[in-house]
Formats: C-alpha cells, structure tokens, sequence
C-alpha cells in the first residue's frame, strides 16, 4: 500500500477487520466511473500512481484518498485555509467509527472546486466530501455535521472539547451547523 | 420582479471559438444586434480594438479573437450598468427613506409604448449583482472565511491608530452599518492609495468587501437577517472541477459579520488612506498575504452562464431607460442631500414618460422641483426644429422653479441620449428646441457615447451661449461627470439666492458669497433703498461698476460713462469713477427696482481681474450680501448679479469675455 500512515497507533489495530470493507468500498468507487476520484483510485489500486496517498486505518467515519502529490487529510497543509491541524476531527470521528451506516470518504484534490461538496453514493452506498483548494474549517466541521446528521450519528458525549475547539475557530459552537459534533442533539 | 428568461444550455460546440460562440450568445442571450442592441456590436469592436471594417462573425474569425477576449469584451461593456444601477439605488434609498416604508418599487415607464418594467428593493439589488463588473482575469483569489477573517484582523492591527475624520462618504456608510445595524443600499466612494502595490492590492480586497456586502445584503436589509442564515451543503456528484466560490454563502456571511467584518475593513481601510506613512507597511503585508492565498480559475462556461443571464434580463433590454434614470439620480446627487426629498408615490419611484415629480430641494428662501418628462406648450410662432414635436416639448428632466407650469419657471433642461454615434441634427434640433422652448433655463444633453463639437455649431446661435453637450457619459468617466455636476451646480447656484444653496457647489472659476445680514451697512443704504459698493485693493487699477435697471416702465444704466439717471420712478447715481488701486465705487438707488443687473470691468485688462482682490457688496434694507471676485476665468467682465423684486437674487459671480444674454432682456 502506498501513503504513510504515521498517525497509526495500537489501538487502531481494533479496525483491521474493517479494512477489507473499505477496501471494497475504495474498488466499487474506483470501477463507478464518477469523474477524477474513480481514475485516482483504479491508479492506486493497479500500482500506478505514485504518489496517490490513502488511509483506510481510521475506521468508517474517516476514510482519506489524496490526490497525487497531496497528504490525507488528517496530515493535510496544502489545502486547508487554517492552522489547526485535522487530527482533531480522527479525535471526534473515530470513537463513533462503528456508528457510521455509510462510510465517509475524505477526497483531497487540487482539481476539485474550493471548499467542500458532500456526495452520497448509492453504490458504494457511502457519503464523499470532495475537499478543494481551500477549505475551511467551518466548512468541514458543517458538512460533517450534516453527513452525521443524516445518519443519526451524534459525538460521543463528553464531546465539550470541541465545542471550545469550534469557538477557538471564531464560530459559535451553539450554532444548528454543528450540532451532531459537539454532542448537542 | 421581472426575471430572466429561462435559458437553454449552451451546446459544447459554442465554446469552440469566439464566432460559434458569438452565434450562439445572438441565440440563447437573446441579442437583436439590428434592434434594440445595435450599439452593442460597435462597443464590442472598440473594446476588442477591432476596425468594423467587416462583418462582426468575419472580424473575430480573420483577427484570431479568442473566446476568453469575447468574453471579457462583453463584460467590459455589461459593467457600466451595474454601476448606474447602484446610483440609481442610491435615489431609491433617499425615496424610502422619505416614504418609511420597506417595500416600494422603482418602474421605469419613460417609453410607454412598451410595459413598464417595476422592481422591488430586493430584485433591485439582485439585478446590480448580476450586472457588476467582474474582473478581468479568469483567476480569481479563493478566499475561505479563515482568510477573509486573518485579512479584516490584520488590517484592524495595522490601522488602529485614530484619525481625526474619515471621508463623509465612508462616515456615512459606517454611521448606518454600526449604528442602525443596517446595510447602506449605496457602496462608499472608492478608497484611493497613490502606492501602486497597495492599490493593486486593495482593489483585490475591495473587490472581495463589496461580494461580501452585496451578498449579505441581499439575504436581508437589517444585518440582523443572517443570523438566521443555515450552513447550506453543497452536495454534488464528486465529478471533476466545476468551480464556484462557497466564501459568499449566508452562513459564512453570518460568521463574518458577527465581527463586524465589513465594517472594520472599511474603516481600517479609510484611516490607511489618510495614513501614508503606514502605506508602507500595509501595502508589504497585504501584497504578501493575497498573493500567497490560493486561485481558483473560473472556467469560461461559467462566465458564459453568467453572460447569458445577464444579456436576457429586461433591466439589460431596456438599459436605455436603465441610462436615463441614472442620469436622473446624478442630478440629484449634484444637488447634494439638505433639501432634497425624493418623491415615491404609493410606494413607487416612477420615470414616467407621462411626466413625473421626481424630487422637490428646498434651496434657503427657494423652492424648485424635479421633473421628469415635463411637458410644456410651443408657445413660438415658429415650429420646432425636431421631427416630431409640434405643439409641445417634453425633455427628459427640468428643474424648475414655482409655478412649473410655466416654461419661464424652468432654469435647467437636461435630455438624455443613449447612442454610440451621434446623431448630429437631432441632438441639435433637440437643444434649440429646448432652449427655445424654456427660454430662461440652460440645456445641458448628454449622450452615453460620442457627440462631437458640431453639434453646438449647428445649434442656433441665439440660443446656443445656453447649451451644453457632454458626451461619453457613463460611470467611469469622472471628467464627465464632474463637467454634468458643474453645470447642474451653476444652475442651482443661478437659481437659488446666494449662500442658501442646498450644499457649497465646488467650482474654481467662482469666487466666494457671503449671505449676512449687516446693521454696518444699514446706513449705507436708504430706507426702500438699495446700494451696491465694489472695492478693491491691488491692480489691475481700473475697474468700473456698471448696474442696470428697469422698472415697469422705465429702465436706465449707469456707470462710469454715465454717472447719473433720474427720469420716471428711476433714480441711480454713481458715486465716483475711481481709477487707482486701492479704489472703491458705489451705486445707489432711492427704490429697489423691478430689475437690476450688476457687473464689474476690468478697464486696464491687466493683470486680471482675480488679482484685484476685488469685493462687491450690496445692501437692501438690512439685508448685506457680499461678493469676493473668482479667483479663475478668463475675460474682462465680472458679472455679479441679476435681481427680480421682491426678493429673486441670482447670484452669477463668474468672469467671462462677454457680458451674455441673460435670464432678462437688457434695458435699453
């Protein structure tokens, strides 16, 4: 597997059983022929690209395919327009990992229009979050809160932290955008 | 409100070249370049630099045209319109205000051979959003709310030093965003920088201020409005890159303004640009920040949607009204804003080709009105010069004074056309039918594209010293405008009495009025009558007062050649002829007359005048105005004042070659 999963930990070892699943899921999004995402994923899997990075440790809710010459998105510099890093959001999204009905793809690319568009497949039936040069962190933490939302998933409790995380941002942790992350439901 | 058409999408193929996609625009824009849009073609062609001297599709295809350069071409001849709407606005903002009611509508009737085209605030707004210029470059900054933030934050850092006054425009902007919480319907006057760097760089930045303002103002009026705004997700199908920019979205806007974004960037940015020794600094900082965001490239489909929508609405179909009703909010503009009130009717701000009464100014102890297409009976023996006209004239606006039904009343004609060439004997037929037809009012016609000097030759020429051509009239072009607010100033400042005018009407070729009653100079002047005094103190040496009068049925002048008249009700005298500097002359009258016309001549012709340092005063009864000589024109006469009992006092106070016909007929 190309990439480098650096952030991986013991305890991640627990999601090795769903990798196959993503797995699958990464290959039914590769043959579904849905634009640069497909090409990106049929190069990785046939050891073509080089330089195409994917991370499919974090479980279901946090599954991260970059386009060449990018980090995923947990590790990301490039396209993100503030300094916090992403790891905050493996933080909040893998303790509800085995929650998730549909799986959540972070999609990096310099290609893909600034800000960020969510998707929902319907084969793979998993939800897409196409994140362009630049995003902000307003914008994922709503279109997290709204992919959650649809699914009825909601932050552990004893989420607060990022609630104060969200205010550290300049936005306001009370607002409807970000219910389903800071516990709030 | 009247919408865009639904439109079809443009087939891939337009997007081949700039002719197909030329084609395609006379298509899906609905463009009738024999019709309604016959200018367009040529606006395009000078933009382009091309020569005409083909067939347009033949032109773009021999010179190579790309269908970017088309694109921005057309853009470039669009914008204009956005900017007369946001003027036009301004004159909407001052009639609601008036009205205090949120929901009138502005309609546009001047052709009432065609539906009246009628607009809510709201639709108003959105339809300057669609026409507002954008830039040049397909490359635009991609701002996030992050760097929109870092931005304001960073420039509030670097201008927090107080300054003693922002420019009133910026002050009033800021008084009704901080203070009433609203959003002002007019965009501040642009903040100018002499740096290069930080003027490139503040556009960029002001560009992205009135994208931030315009949308937060069309979710609502009040700020207050976005805090309701929702995080709106854009779900797409994970293609590839259609590109749009999300920095504009309610919620986004919602976060910035709880900052008060706009606000501070505009007063950090009015305080820098009477800072220069921070420029500097500002100008090291933000050139650095821009250029390290990231670019999106807005691909030319995109602009070409934008295009489309733009050339089907109906304010782009009818932009010649869209020109004269913006001609209209420049004359109330440059009449300044005490006085003025702006009139809707039944919550309508109507240009009415059945004539309208579009505003009324209060100017001190006159009062004259604002009409749009008033229309007033041919009293001449002789026909009018213009196809057309018979029995009556109708010009696009008159300012009038009290009754307005009477043609003498009016003192300023403006008619508007909206042509790329000139049309030599109509533009003509129509100033001398004007003059002649409101034989005291000046007439000023303006013309969106070229007009050229011949026109005024071919005017007759007992009327043409009262005709003005402006040509090119159109947002961008300041000396024209500032030309239109200068004659529509004289003409106030002819009209209403000395120092009551509704705001100081800038120009260098007029000297200073001092309105003051004076029990000094009471003295001076006999009980029911009336004393004028000219002084002054430098050379030229000579200069000679010379007064005219005329009473119901007598009228005399004096000066210097003939010190003295004394028949009928009239009795003038001069007191000295004075020909050394410092020197002083006087005239008195036993009566104040029914008309008296003042003047000054510079005798020794030089120095000029403005040199003299020159003061004419006239005293009625207790009443005193002064008149300092004007420190500029050229010419031997200064021409003070005219007069009407009982109390009409026009001040000219401008020097000038020859002494013109004025507003009354000279007594012989």
């Amino acid at each position: 597997m190309n990439g480098v999963d650096w952030f991986r930990t013991e305890s991640d070892m627990s999601y090795d059983d769903d990798k196959k699943v993503i797995d699958s899921v990464l290959r039914e999004i590769a043959a579904a022929q849905i634009g640069r995402l497909s090409s990106v994923l049929k190069q990785y899997f046939a050891e073509q690209g080089s330089d195409i990075t994917v991370s499919d440790f974090r479980g279901f809710a946090m599954i991260s395919v970059a386009d060449e010459g990018l980090k995923t998105f947990e590790t990301d510099s490039t396209l993100k327009a503030y300094s916090a890093v992403n790891h905050m959001f493996a933080d909040l999204l893998v303790p509800i990992s085995k929650d998730v009905t549909y799986p959540i793809v972070f999609w990096l690319s310099l290609a893909n229009r600034p800000g960020i568009v969510v998707s929902k497949l319907d084969k793979p039936s998993c939800y897409v979050l196409s994140l362009g040069n630049p995003y902000s962190f307003g914008e994922v933490c709503a279109s997290l809160n709204y992919v959650l939302e649809q699914q009825n998933v909601s932050a552990k409790p004893g989420s607060d932290w990022f609630a104060k995380i969200i205010e550290k941002q300049g936005l306001d942790p009370s607002d409807s955008a970000f219910r389903f992350l800071v516990g709030r439901t | 409100m009247p919408r865009a058409r639904k439109r079809a999408t443009l087939p891939q193929e337009a997007f081949a070249d700039s002719w197909s996609l030329w084609n395609a625009l006379l298509q899906y824009g609905d463009v009738e370049p024999n019709g309604r849009d016959r200018e367009f073609i040529p606006a395009i062609r000078r933009s382009l630099t091309l020569s005409g001297t083909q067939a347009f599709e033949q032109e773009l295809r021999d010179q190579q045209i790309s269908t970017n350069s088309l694109i921005e071409a057309i853009f470039t001849v669009t914008a204009p319109y956005g900017e007369m709407l946001g003027d036009v606005l301004v004159m909407f903002e001052a009639a609601r205000a008036r009205a205090s009611q949120d929901n009138i509508a502005v309609v546009f009737n001047f052709d009432e051979s065609l539906p009246a085209l009628e607009f809510d605030l709201s639709a108003f707004r959105q339809l300057q959003f669609a026409l507002r210029p954008l830039p040049a470059a397909r490359e635009e900054v991609a701002w996030t709310h992050e760097s929109i933030r870092a931005v304001g934050a960073q420039l509030r850092d670097l201008t927090s030093s107080p300054v003693r006054s922002l420019p009133a425009g910026v002050g009033r902007w800021l008084e009704r965003y901080d203070n009433e919480r609203r959003w002002p319907a007019w965009e501040p006057p642009p903040i100018v920088f002499g740096s290069g760097s930080l003027e490139t760089a503040t556009r960029t930045l002001a560009l992205l201020w009135s994208r931030i303002v315009w949308a937060s103002r069309s979710v609502g009026e009040q700020r207050s409005a976005l805090e309701g705004a929702q995080f709106a997700v854009r779900i797409g199908d994970a293609t590839d890159s259609v590109v749009a920019q999300s920095f504009a979205a309610p919620w986004t806007l919602k976060n910035l303004d709880r900052e008060n974004w706009a606000g501070d960037v505009l007063r950090s940015l009015a305080i820098a640009s009477v800072s220069p020794q921070s420029w500097p600094t500002i100008a090291r900082w933000l050139v650095q920040f821009i250029d390290a965001l990231p670019r999106s490239v807005v691909d030319a489909e995109t602009r070409v949607n934008e295009l489309v929508e733009t050339l089907n609405l109906p304010i782009w179909q009818r932009r010649n009204d869209l020109y004269a009703a913006w001609v209209g909010a420049k004359i109330v503009q440059a009449l300044g804003e005490e006085g003025v009130r702006v009139h809707s009717v039944g919550g309508r701000l109507v240009f009415s080709g059945s004539g309208t009464h579009l505003a009324t100014v209060s100017a001190g102890l006159e009062v004259f009105h604002v009409w749009c297409e008033l229309n007033s009976h041919w009293k001449s023996p002789d026909k009018p010069r213009g196809k057309g006209r018979t029995k009556a004239i109708q010009p696009d606006y008159s300012l009038t004074g009290d009754p307005v039904t009477d043609p003498d009343s009016t003192f300023l004609v403006v008619e508007v056309k909206h042509y790329l060439k000139p049309a030599t004997e109509s533009f003509a037929a129509a100033l001398q039918d004007y003059a002649d037809g409101r034989p005291r009012a000046g007439v000023i016609l303006v013309d969106y594209g070229e007009a050229g000097d011949a026109i005024l030759g071919s005017v007759a020429e007992r009327v043409r010293d009262r005709c003005h051509l402006i040509e090119e009239l159109a947002p961008s072009n300041q000396p024209a405008l500032n030309r239109f607010s200068g004659y529509v100033g004289d003409a106030v400042r002819l009209f209403a009495p000395a120092g009551s005018r509704p705001q100081p009407l800038s120009n260098p070729t007029y000297g200073t009025v001092k309105d003051t009653p004076s029990e000094t100079q009471q003295s001076t002047a006999h009980d029911n009558g009336l004393a004028i005094t000219l002084t002054w103190m430098h050379e030229p040496a000579d200069l000679d007062l010379h007064v005219w009068v005329r009473d119901a049925t007598d009228s005399a002048y004096v000066s210097y050649r003939n010190p003295k008249a004394t028949h009928g009700s009239i009795d003038v005298r001069l007191d000295k002829d004075c020909k050394t500097a410092p020197g002083a002359e006087s005239v008195f009258l036993e009566t104040v007359p029914e008309y008296l016309r003042c003047a000054v001549h510079n005798f020794s012709g030089q120095p000029p005048l403005s040199s003299a340092g020159a003061k004419v005063v006239v005293t009625i009864g207790g009443w005193r105005v002064e008149y300092v000589a004007p420190s500029g024109g050229e010419g031997a006469w200064w021409l003070v004042l005219e007069f009407w009992r009982p109390s009409r006092l026009v001040t000219w106070n401008s020097v000038t070659t020859d002494l013109p016909d004025l507003l009354d007929p000279m007594p012989k």
